[in-house]
């Protein structure tokens, strides 16, 4: 009996950390990492209380939450994620999740193919996402529903805005080539075509033969730039830029590599790079 | 010029990885003789927690590796000694320790966390120019050291209480061996993967040792070996479009299991 005591003290200590009532009455929203983090910003503003799951930095695609995330994440009110294979962790404790947690699947607002997650680097599903994002959050606190439209609204006001200086950057029908192929949502929309050294999920090196083909290609094409996604490194992006006598350029794919900086501030830099090298 | 000597990675990806094909055999026959052949292992699971230190605390990671490495190679001798006859227990507890470590500093990588994927299997494609030069010097040092201290080396490796009665500082070679496995492994866990190497400093001088008659040849033989399947690795691993650290070491399986056939027929 004396050794159950503090067992159970202990029991009750651990259980009283993940029950952290919100006392601010915000909702509180989780977001599994950096894109749909700063699209909850974007929306909630200051009538949410939002907190990340991924760390900035860290890859998405291959990140595990740790027992203290899982506990935070039963006592949200919203979690959203990205979904379309971007997160398989996320995907699989959406299911887990006690039924008093709203789980929002952003990509259920868009169009996904099976062979890229990134589907926020497209513009037009930006503001689908944002405005999927918009409606969840009216729903769970209806009072502020006013102001979640209004930011939303706003903001899509700055995407088109960008959409019109993407349009007028001449990158109809070029020819990109990327280190980490997250970039076809991006291409489909203003008319380019992405060839990748990697896969999607870029966590690995590529084999001797890809490199190859790939410095044979942008020869042939005569490209003046690799982009490259800095959250991996630019280790690869350089060593084909070094072959093939070119430039390696960063090219941001919103996945935690923001440093704090939105949406819209991160794709005018992308175009800034996208302008330089085509 | 063959078409795969027309890029400048594929030249140094052959430069580098004859370079650790000696290395790797001069120091693996020490250790396989010496009944430590799973200390390679505990380096590079050792190093790899040095890597994942390195990237969290923002220094170079090889640097890191190099670090925890020699803190585990020097823990392994420590607590040799303490488990008397059941030495190997010490290795795995130096490894268990440094996965663990690996795994938790992992949790804190923010800037970039694939690349300590990239140290797992190593990236022999794009290898800069300070790994070059560090491949470079450490070659130049491994052959230095083991032609020098040739004959201490084969001394303690067979027998140290002998050595010891006839003066040579056991102690002292000792712990020159495990610096150099785990200064090698942690370069070479850049290029070749932290969970390749090992295979590296063993099979070659496993398949040596079935044919070889004395020390000498052991290590002459060794590394005979392991160029060839480094460098054949290379080739298949590049017309074959496969991961060229998978094959190196696959290659050095096939060539051992080989070995040990034609040798056993040649017995008989």
């Amino acid at each position: 009996m004396k050794k159950i005591i503090p067992i159970i003290t202990a029991l009750m200590l651990l259980t009283s950390c993940g029950t952290e009532v919100a006392e601010s009455g915000k909702p509180v929203v989780y977001t599994s990492f950096y894109a749909m983090n700063d699209f909850a910003l974007t929306v909630g503003g200051g009538d949410i209380e939002l907190y990340n799951i991924v760390p900035s930095g860290t890859e998405p695609h291959d990140f595990e939450p740790t027992a203290s995330d899982m506990a935070k994440l039963s006592d949200a009110d919203i979690f959203i994620y990205n979904g379309a294979g971007m997160e398989h962790w996320a995907e699989d404790i959406a299911d887990t999740l006690p039924e008093t947690v709203t789980v929002v699947c952003a990509s259920d607002a868009v169009e996904v193919t099976d062979a890229d997650p990134h589907v926020w680097l497209n513009l037009e599903n930006a503001k689908q996402q944002l405005q999927l994002i918009c409606a969840a959050l009216s729903e769970a606190d209806s009072e502020n529903a006013d102001n979640y439209s209004q930011r939303t609204d706003d903001y899509i006001a700055q995407i088109d805005a960008i959409k019109t200086e993407y349009e007028n950057a001449g990158l109809n029908g070029k020819r990109l080539f990327v280190t980490h192929g997250a970039y076809s949502y991006l291409c489909d929309e203003f008319g380019m075509e992405q060839t990748a050294l990697e896969g999607i999920s870029g966590d690995s090196d590529p084999s001797p033969a890809q490199m190859a083909k790939i410095v044979d290609e942008i020869k042939a094409e005569g490209a003046k730039c690799i982009f490259y996604d800095p959250l991996d490194g630019d280790k690869t992006a350089n060593a084909v830029a070094a072959e093939a006598g070119i430039e390696a350029l960063p090219l941001y794919t919103f996945e935690g590599d923001g440093e704090g900086r939105d949406y819209v501030t991160i794709m005018r830099e992308n175009l800034e790079q996208l302008k330089k090298g085509i | 010029m063959p078409e795969i000597f027309q890029y400048e990675f594929m030249r140094r990806a052959f430069f580098v990885a004859v370079i650790i094909a000696v290395i790797a055999p001069c120091i693996g026959t020490s250790i396989v003789l010496k009944r430590l052949s799973a200390i390679g292992d505990a380096a590079s699971h050792s190093a790899l927690a040095g890597i994942a230190f390195g990237l969290v605390m923002g220094i170079n990671p090889i640097l890191g590796a190099v670090l925890f490495s020699v803190f585990a190679v020097l823990g392994i001798e420590a607590l040799r000694k303490a488990f008397g006859k059941y030495s190997e227990i010490a290795t795995v507890v130096v490894m268990s320790a440094g996965i663990g470590l690996t795994a938790v500093l992992s949790g804190f990588i923010t800037s970039g966390s694939s690349n300590l994927n990239s140290f797992l299997f190593g990236s022999i494609v794009a290898i800069s120019d300070f790994e070059m030069y560090l491949t470079i010097g450490l070659g130049i040092a491994v052959i230095i050291v083991s032609a020098l201290l040739y004959k201490e080396l084969f001394f303690v490796t067979f027998d140290e209480e002998a050595a010891r009665l006839s003066g040579v500082p056991v102690n002292g070679i000792n712990t020159v061996i495990m610096l150099l496995t785990a200064v090698t492994v942690s370069v070479a866990s850049r290029i070749v993967g932290a969970l390749m190497i090992s295979s590296l400093l063993v099979i070659p001088v496993a398949a040596a040792m079935m044919v070889a008659k004395s020390y000498k040849q052991t290590v002459w033989l060794s590394i005979g070996f392991a160029e060839i399947f480094t460098v054949a690795g290379l080739f298949i691993s590049y017309y074959m479009d496969l991961r060229p650290g998978g094959t190196i070491v696959l290659l050095g399986v096939i060539f051992l299991i080989c070995v040990m056939i034609l040798t056993r027929k040649r017995r008989r």
